[in-house]
């Protein structure tokens, strides 16, 4: 009996084990995007858009939402994250449009993925982040 | 026998008062006490809450504001019911500017701030403007007006933030720190008791100077909201770097007195200061820092029961807010500290007749659920 036991463990240990948690910052944002909209993944996308109220300069955000919001219009291969309930960050460009690459993150979960503090532009690239810039006074006139 | 009864009832008496001796609690019989589990608010779109106002009539009411996305605010009665929605998008389209809520001016009237161009609204539910001043002239001496703006009788009082008219375009940490030092030694506060003379500007004041001299060095940085409560014939600041309220006389704004804040449940109070260069090699060093400090987060008075509320926020655990409130008299003696349950309730709150309104942590963003808590 005990024997019987010991292989089942075995086997329900080894089943468990094949199911790994996602690894790399790629695969959180990817697993992240899936969990909070209908998108599938990330391959069709070239850069991921954060946009939260977690920053030193509140008007740069809404200058990088506002800015944003054209590139929206535009259909680029971006997707846009609004980690914001838009009580602080003007969010009206996004919030009533029904576009599948818009992820809707009012109780800013994303901030749990330790990927990027603040409103960011993230670059991908064959399954992989190839940079992040966070959004502050310094950079935001970049972003247009 | 009968000889030793003095001496039992000495020794009774000796007993008691050796026992009584070590409660060193105020004397009060007053407890912190839940006086209703939930009160909810349909507001119908994510947003901050405004404080209560009550008018002649006893009557108490409080405003949800979500200028950023929705451009409007809606008000309630303090029980919960929903009155009426303010739209401003018409209005911030005709007076082409955003705005900041100042606060309730009567039942149905608020005041409006324009952001960064120092004009003042008074306006009604249908988003009319009453009244408005143009206070601009006073930004080419670096004044820029912050909310809450406060009406009463004519006069009108805001918070003042200093922005250097003169800040050079490639500031060096010694531009930025001559900047911030200037900052520290002018005026917190506004006031003018003619606001609906939209001409007279001779009875303007600016008061309450060097208030962060008392606390910031030369070298040092700060970055923070205005925090002070406003009453009647005093005017209390206070700030995150700091332990102590300082009480200004309102007749005359000088400093009456300042008073220390001890908590149970924290040996320092005041968030731990930055130096310009700390925050120029990394400028999260802020938040950072007052994530993981005590310190003073509000001050509310309760005019029911004639107490102030200070609540003292400790580190984060997480994205949880710590906090404690000290209950004090009208005088400052401490009469309580009461820790709350973190999980539970957020350190934002209202004063009403019922009692103290705190926000539960389990809200969802078109809805805020308060519990009514009192001290009697």
């Amino acid at each position: 009996m005990s024997k019987q036991i010991f292989f089942f463990t075995l086997t329900i240990l080894l089943f468990t084990s094949c199911k790994q948690a996602p690894k790399t910052s790629y695969e959180k944002l990817e697993q992240f995007c899936i969990d909070h909209s209908t998108l599938k993944n990330l391959k069709d996308y070239n850069s991921v858009v954060v946009i939260n109220d977690k920053t030193q300069c509140l008007n740069c955000t809404n200058m990088f939402a506002k800015a944003m919001a054209k590139r929206l219009d535009k259909n680029e291969k971006i997707v846009f994250i609004i980690s914001d309930n838009g009580a602080m960050v003007d969010i009206s460009d996004y919030i009533d449009k029904k576009r599948k690459n818009i992820v809707f993150d009012y109780q800013n979960d994303f901030d749990k993925l330790g990927i990027a503090n603040g409103s960011a532009f993230i670059d991908l690239k064959d399954r992989k982040i190839t940079s992040i810039t966070v959004i502050n006074a310094q950079n935001v006139g970049d972003f247009k | 026998m009968k000889l030793l009864q003095p001496v039992s009832n000495l020794l009774l008496f000796c007993v008691l008062l050796f026992a009584t001796s070590c409660n060193t609690k105020p004397q009060s019989s007053k407890k912190w006490k839940l006086v209703q589990e939930t009160v909810q608010y349909d507001v119908g779109f994510p947003g901050y809450f405004m404080p209560c106002q009550s008018n002649q009539k006893n009557e108490e009411y409080v405003a949800f504001v979500n200028f950023a996305t929705y451009k409007k605010f809606a008000v309630f009665t303090t029980k919960g019911k929903h009155l009426y929605d303010v739209s401003i998008q018409q209005l911030m389209e005709q007076e082409k500017t955003d705005f900041f809520f100042g606060g309730f001016t009567g039942k149905d009237t608020f005041a409006l701030l324009s952001k960064y161009t120092n004009r003042i609204y008074l306006i009604d539910k249908n988003a009319r403007v009453i009244a408005k001043k143009d206070y601009s002239r006073y930004l080419l001496d670096g004044y820029e007006f912050f909310p809450k703006v406060y009406y009463k009788n004519g006069r009108i009082e805001a918070g003042v933030m200093y922005q250097d008219p003169n800040y050079p375009s490639n500031a060096t940490v010694k531009d930025i720190a001559k900047s911030y030092h200037q900052m520290y030694g002018l005026p917190k506060w506004f006031v003018d008791p003619k606001f609906f003379d939209s001409t007279d500007f001779s009875s303007v004041q600016f008061v309450v100077d060097s208030f962060y001299t008392r606390f910031v060095k030369k070298n040092q940085f700060l970055s923070e909201g205005r925090y002070e409560l406003n009453l009647d014939s005093l005017h209390i600041f206070y700030s995150g770097y700091t332990d102590s309220l300082y009480i200004y006389n309102k007749a005359n704004y000088v400093l009456s007195k300042a008073i220390k804040i001890s908590s149970n449940f924290t040996p320092k109070i005041g968030a731990k200061k930055t130096t310009f260069k700390e925050a120029k090699d990394d400028p999260n060093i802020f938040n950072v820092r007052i994530r993981n400090s005590s310190f003073i987060n509000r001050l509310y008075f309760d005019p029911y029961r004639k107490m102030y509320y200070c609540f003292v926020r400790f580190p984060m655990k997480g994205k949880l807010l710590p906090f404690s409130i000290i209950v004090y008299d009208t005088n400052f003696n401490k009469l309580d500290e009461i820790k709350m349950d973190e999980n539970k309730y957020s350190p934002n709150t209202f004063v009403g007749k019922k009692g103290v309104y705190i926000l539960n942590k389990d809200n969802e963003p078109q809805n805020r659920y308060f519990s009514i808590f009192n001290y009697e």
